[in-house]
């Protein structure tokens, strides 16, 4: 017995990209291990998340003394967690870059990917040349149309930059203050990115002559399986 | 507002309740079992847009409050028992154990597709959960109610692989035809092209909408509306596909939103269903009125159900109609095909069961045909014939069994299992009367020879009879030939 095959549609991709602030001002107050213990929960419901029609994927560029790509965007299913350690300054400008360059991308985010979700997070004030990669960012074509959420940690967190990163009159930077705050935050942005996720796209006719009693034994004539109309 | 493991909510009757498990989220709120009850508590979270005490979440609540006075009796909707107190925005309901969401049997592995569809319930399963839920749709229809936001997420079912209970979960949206609810809830991929667009809210043309949706998506494991084009283009093709401009997939004519992908439809949607799916989500995708109702669901999906078998081979249910099983290639197994005809008491004579005459059909569309009265009993598994049969009954008399009837080899057996409510006589090939009684009678049958008929009632009225034909395996009536 073989059973035959057949196919089904591929998820379309989902990508959440998170740009976090790992400079050496996360170290204090326990910022650094909140914001680890928000990313990591929110990796797991993103993985968790059985959503046949979209695949979620993240990716996580870090800024913390040199931008880099801690995590490339991958399906959040398969990603092995390795938390983050704050050290240096606030290169801004150059995560920014990256995530245009990943975002602008067809190779890794193809055109048949749903929006993006980009997500800022930081403490501080940026100690690069950031304002031209944003324009940038709020011009490329494709970067551009991100839902963009933005948290700055502490008192310290610069809100102006952080509301020009929304660019949008109507968005609001979440502000956290504790620990329990950036989980807040980071499951508001999951909710929505599972919610977006599951609720896509706010984006015979008897042909028998013979009746009882009437009946003769001779043979009958079999039914047309195929003419059953049902 | 977030909700968490441990926070204490109170209802308007003052029972406390203690949030336990998580039990799911949607896109509006979320479920948690309560601790140490029967009972589960549904959370709105209206996620930044409405505080509590505003107008918006007075709406709500007002509505939620109606919903528990709507007339869902005999319905399988888990309806709120309770409302919970301000500033919580949420109800009491039934918990549901032992069951998942459908969207489970909607998600297929990537590879080995067809194991998993076989494991997961198979053909007839699907077509049994679908029928049950189109049956109360078409109640809940008839009482003038409209569910809203019928989804694969919102309708529960056995855990179990031959499990066929059901439960609609999210009573939050149901709304009387006549009063359509002002904030259109729908979930994306189900909701109609008018509520995509904002042109009219909730009915039971809606629902209509999602159903055919969901039943053609149960089956074929591809969604109708996503073809080729939209699955591999831009999201923005989605978006159009799902407003209802695009092409489905299945068009007769016009091939641009083609895919290969999916179960073919003639194996798993009869020719009524197909049509009916033709009809849904062609003139009725811009045309809600073009649109067939849940009740030609729930009568084609019946027998279509009606019409399977199961093949000795691969385990998998398969339309009667195939020579082969479609899934392995094994030849059709032996099986007594039931027709069911009318008896005229007036003229002492069997007739068809007509629905329309010929000059009607001619002009009828095709999707408003009935499906032919007709079932296929296999060797060792015992059928029931229920009202919907012997009547013909609708609502819950269609589910209640008169007859039990099983196959050994040539050897029919039959016998009563509705108590004597009801007279069944059998009715020799000679013309000699016996009634069916509470014990099995057996009675000889063979290919290509006349079998006794089993009247569901008396000579002198006029009643259903069903007339048994004994089919040989595929196999074997080749072999004679």
């Amino acid at each position: 017995m073989a059973l035959k095959e057949f196919t089904v549609s591929s998820a379309r991709p989902l990508p959440v990209i998170l740009l976090a602030d790992i400079s050496g001002s996360m170290e204090g107050q326990g910022k650094i291990d909140a914001l680890n213990r928000a990313i990591a929960e929110m990796l797991r419901v993103l993985a968790d998340e059985a959503a046949h029609r979209a695949e979620l994927q993240v990716a996580i560029i870090t800024f913390g003394g040199k931008a880099a790509v801690h995590h490339p965007l991958a399906a959040a299913q398969g990603i092995a967690w390795t938390p983050l350690r704050a050290s240096g300054n606030t290169p801004l400008g150059d995560a920014l870059t990256l995530a245009i360059g990943m975002l602008e991308d067809p190779t890794t985010v193809p055109s048949r990917a749903y929006r993006p979700t980009l997500i800022l997070v930081s403490d501080g004030q940026p100690n690069d040349a950031w304002e031209e990669p944003l324009e940038h960012l709020l011009s490329a074509p494709r970067a551009s149309k991100a839902f963009r959420f933005a948290m700055g940690i502490g008192d310290d967190a610069d809100l102006t930059m952080l509301r020009r990163f929304l660019n949008d009159p109507e968005g609001r930077v979440f502000e956290a203050h504790d620990a329990r705050q950036i989980h807040e935050f980071f499951r508001w942005v999951t909710m929505s990115v599972t919610a977006r996720s599951r609720s896509m796209t706010p984006d015979i006719q008897p042909s028998l002559p013979s009746s009882a009693g009437k009946v003769s034994l001779q043979d009958l004539p079999e039914t047309d399986l195929k003419k059953l109309e049902f | 507002m977030f909700y968490e493991t441990g926070m204490r909510l109170v209802d308007d009757r003052g029972t406390v309740y203690t949030l336990g498990t998580p039990l799911g989220t949607g896109g509006q709120g979320c479920v948690f079992a309560a601790e140490g009850g029967r009972v589960a508590l549904k959370l709105h979270t209206l996620l930044n847009v409405d505080a509590p005490g505003s107008r918006a979440h007075e709406r709500l609540r007002s509505r939620l409050a109606n919903v528990m006075r709507f007339p869902l009796e005999g319905l399988p909707i888990a309806r709120p028992l309770a409302m919970l107190k301000a500033p919580h925005l949420g109800y009491v309901m039934e918990r549901l154990t032992g069951m998942m969401p459908l969207a489970r049997l909607l998600e297929p592995p990537r590879s080995a597709v067809l194991p998993w569809y076989l494991e997961t319930g198979g053909l007839r399963r699907r077509l049994l959960l679908l029928a049950r839920a189109a049956d109360s749709l078409t109640i809940l229809h008839s009482r003038g109610l409209a569910y809203g936001d019928l989804s694969p997420n919102n309708l529960f079912i056995s855990k179990q692989s031959d499990g066929l209970e059901l439960r609609f979960i999210d009573a939050d949206t149901l709304c009387f035809e006549s009063a359509p609810s002002d904030r259109p809830y729908f979930t994306p991929f189900y909701g109609a092209p008018e509520l995509v667009t904002g042109r009219s809210g909730a009915s039971t043309l809606t629902d209509a909408h999602a159903f055919s949706i969901l039943a053609f998506e149960l089956l074929s494991l591809v969604h109708p509306l996503i073809g080729d084009l939209v699955s591999e283009g831009e999201p923005a093709l989605e978006q159009a596909a799902l407003e209802g401009r695009l092409p489905w997939i299945d068009h007769p004519d016009d091939l641009r939103n083609a895919t290969g992908r999916g179960i073919p439809r003639p194996l798993v949607l009869s020719a009524l269903m197909r049509e009916l799916a033709n009809q849904t989500f062609g003139p009725g995708l811009s045309n809600p009125q073009a649109r067939p109702g849940l009740t030609h669901w729930s009568e084609r999906l019946f027998a279509a159900a009606d019409a399977t078998l199961r093949c000795r081979s691969c385990q998998g249910t398969f339309y009667m109609s195939q020579d082969l099983c479609p899934w392995c290639d094994d030849p059709r197994p032996a099986f007594v095909l039931i027709q069911l005809q009318r008896w005229d008491a007036d003229g002492k004579e069997l007739v068809p069961l007509v629905q329309s005459t010929a000059a009607e059909r001619s002009v009828q569309p095709v999707w408003r045909r009935r499906p032919a009265p007709f079932l296929a009993l296999e060797e060792d598994v015992p059928l029931f014939l229920t009202g919907r049969h012997t009547g013909p009954e609708s609502g819950p008399a269609a589910h209640v069994p008169h007859l039990e009837l099983l196959l050994s080899g040539q050897r029919l057996s039959v016998r009563r299992v509705s108590g004597g409510a009801q007279d069944f006589w059998l009715v020799s090939p000679g013309g000699r009367l016996e009634p069916v009684r509470d014990g099995w009678r057996e009675l000889a049958i063979q290919p290509g020879k006349p079998s006794w008929d089993l009247h569901f009632g008396p000579v002198s009225q006029n009643h259903r009879v069903a007339r048994f034909e004994y089919r040989a395996s595929h196999h074997l009536s080749g072999a004679l030939r």
